[in-house]
């Protein structure tokens, strides 16, 4: 099992029938799931659930048109053979996790990455890769 | 004052004092401009950024039987073919039939010089001196009897900076943008740009000897588009594409965009005079560009500020009194490289300078398409707009539409400002489900157009977002019609 985050960002929330989206858009997969932790704020929506590994694919594709931010540990990884320290990646990362080095190479902190994965499909190199 | 001819000279001998565009300026800082522009002898610049005016000719040699090449194909990417028989050209920006947005023709020009083997497809209307009709085949970049690299825009002397007002993420030939301004991409090097180190053109134009992917290459003239008022000069440049290597052209792709090609290009400017020693000491806080907002497709996009290069380059950059987020799409890593490689070619005595066979010109325009036919706008298409507030009924907004057979009900406040829409479907599905307050049914996030929107851009909107009608909004976002679908044919 995997302990994934999902939140709904606040920018796609606009009333309450929008709270209800998250959870039956996780229905619709027909994934059993054990639900951790699930918190509201009046900014956003926040549930830790814990899924079988097979179906983190499946979901993670399909909450993501949904604009639900989903955030895990450890989640994508540089091929440096193909990386070209463009930085096209660096200004869509939130958090501070791809970074130019004092030579301007683009660098990866694992620890600082929530596993949004905006970053992903960013790169003109397909360097970029989710771990799964 | 130094000559071609005496540069060169020192070049041979070894003497030659060359130092990299950023050197350069710390040079001029720390011994002064005269100093710098007696001892320092040739400036190398760089830049490494997607150049989607590139492209390669090749020359496969002839079959046997032999074979006037129709349309050609390399790994499944269309070549353009209207030269003789077995001459085609490559260019970067086309994309894989099979996989579009994913391969491209700067990825096989990448895959030449990684001497992968490449699969060729021909085929052709035949001929009593070309009898062949087609032939499938593979070659490697050595197979070929030449592979020019020539590229009709590059090398761009600065570029804009892009973000994005929209609701929604844009992918764009400038990158990703996030929606409300969330982030912003620029290009180009800044004080490293070869073009930015001498913009009149005293060294650069027909013939100049140049770095171009990592091998030698040439300026054959002005780029297309070569813009030199506006301080957006382009280069047409041409080189062996044998000689060159996979380091310094790498085949891209941008995501919902296209495909494209990052290449290394290096100019080296020998400091003749004062003027040019002086020219080289620019500054990134000197550049200037403009903020654009790349959500309003336009040719005329809004520009939003002024901005330097310095604060490009630091990371973060201030719109609407807040700090967002900035990157680079061109690589200053990359760019280093090929400033510092070129600097190590002349010091070594392996690449020596030339003097231009004729000068860049300095005062082309660059002109907009002309178009014969006038461009319609969605105020000529327009409609009035039945609307419903949030209170009424479900049952009221049904009497509407069949009232005024219509499908959209744009939903408004007391102040006529759009919050919402309902159509038919939500109706009938609210219906059936037994719900009466409109609240339950109405979508809020509704995409709208505007009267001066081009009716093409408002076209497209309702193709991505798979809706058939959009609500017409002036500048207070109040209702003052609605286009559906069948409007805009
Ligand atoms: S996944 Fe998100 S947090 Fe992690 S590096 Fe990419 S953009 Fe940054
Ligand atoms: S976008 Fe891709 S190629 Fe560019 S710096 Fe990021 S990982 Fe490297």
């Amino acid at each position: 099992m995997v302990l994934l985050t999902l939140n709904i960002s606040p920018r796609s929330i606009t009333n309450v029938s929008d709270y209800a989206k998250l959870i039956r858009k996780v229905l619709d997969l027909d994934i059993s799931f054990n639900i951790i932790h699930l918190s509201t704020s009046s900014k956003s929506v926040s549930m830790i659930i814990e899924v079988p590994k097979d179906k983190v694919k499946a979901l993670i594709t399909t909450l993501r048109d949904y604009d639900i931010i989903i955030e895990r540990k450890n989640p994508i990884s540089i091929d440096e053979e193909n990386c070209i320290h463009c930085g096209q990646c660096i200004s869509l990362c939130s958090t501070g996790a791809l970074y130019f080095d004092k030579e301007y190479k683009v660098c990866y902190d694992h620890e600082k990455c929530i596993g949004c994965l905006i970053c992903v499909d960013s790169c003109p190199r397909s360097a970029i890769k989710e771990n799964i | 004052m130094k000559t071609y001819a005496e540069i060169n000279n020192k070049i041979k001998k070894g003497d030659a004092v060359v130092v990299t565009a950023e050197e350069m300026i710390k040079i001029v800082e720390d011994d002064g401009l005269e100093t710098a522009a007696r001892d320092v002898d040739v400036v190398t610049t760089g830049t490494f950024g997607a150049m989607c005016s590139s492209g390669a000719f090749l020359n496969f040699g002839h079959s046997d039987p032999p074979i006037k090449m129709e349309h050609v194909w390399l790994n499944g990417v269309h070549a353009y073919h209207g030269n003789a028989a077995v001459d085609c050209y490559i260019g970067v920006s086309r994309m894989s039939d099979k996989r579009p947005f994913k391969y491209g023709g700067g990825h096989v020009i990448e895959d030449l010089l990684l001497g992968k083997p490449i699969k060729l497809r021909a085929t052709s209307y035949t001929t009593d001196c070309y009898p062949l009709e087609e032939i499938d085949t593979v070659f490697t970049l050595n197979d070929l009897n030449q592979a020019i690299l020539c590229n009709p825009r590059n090398s761009y002397q600065r570029y804009v900076c892009a973000t994005n007002s929209t609701e929604r993420t844009i992918y764009t030939y400038m990158g990703k943008l996030l929606p409300n301004f969330g982030n912003a991409t620029y290009s180009g090097t800044g004080e490293l740009s070869p073009l930015q180190n001498d913009p009149n053109y005293e060294t650069i134009g027909i013939g100049t000897r140049i770095f171009l992917g990592g091998g030698v290459g040439y300026i054959v003239g002005e780029g297309t588009q070569h813009n030199p008022k506006e301080r957006f000069g382009s280069l047409f440049v041409k080189g062996d594409l044998k000689q060159m290597s996979a380091e310094y052209l790498k085949g891209v792709n941008f995501e919902r965009y296209g495909t494209s090609m990052f290449v290394g290009l290096g100019i080296p400017i020998p400091i003749l005079n004062l003027g040019l020693a002086k020219k080289c000491a620019i500054k990134d806080e000197d550049i200037w560009t403009e903020v654009v907002d790349y959500g309003i497709p336009r040719r005329d996009k809004p520009v939003l500020r002024k901005i330097t290069y310095k604060e490009l380059k630091s990371g973060r950059i201030e719109l609407n009194g807040k700090k967002i987020k900035c990157s680079s799409l061109s690589s200053l890593y990359m760019a280093r490289k090929v400033a510092n490689e070129l600097k190590k070619w002349i010091i070594e005595g392996r690449f020596f300078i030339s003097a231009p066979v004729e000068r860049l010109p300095t005062d082309t325009k660059f002109k907009p398409m002309k178009m014969t036919k006038e461009i319609k706008f969605i105020r000529s298409v327009k409609r009035d707009a039945f609307t419903c507030k949030l209170e009424d009924g479900i049952k009221y907004v049904a009497n509407l539409i069949i009232k005024e057979s219509t499908n959209h009900v744009p939903v408004v406040d007391n102040n006529n400002k759009l919050i919402g829409i309902v159509t038919s479907f939500d109706i009938t599905k609210g219906l059936a489900l037994g719900k009466n307050k409109l609240d339950e049914i109405v979508t809020k996030k509704v995409i709208y157009t505007t009267c001066d929107e081009p009716i093409e851009i408002a076209a497209r909107k309702m193709k991505i977002n798979k809706i058939s009608a959009l609500p017409v909004v002036d500048k207070e976002n109040k209702v003052i019609g609605i286009v559906s679908a069948e409007d805009l044919i």
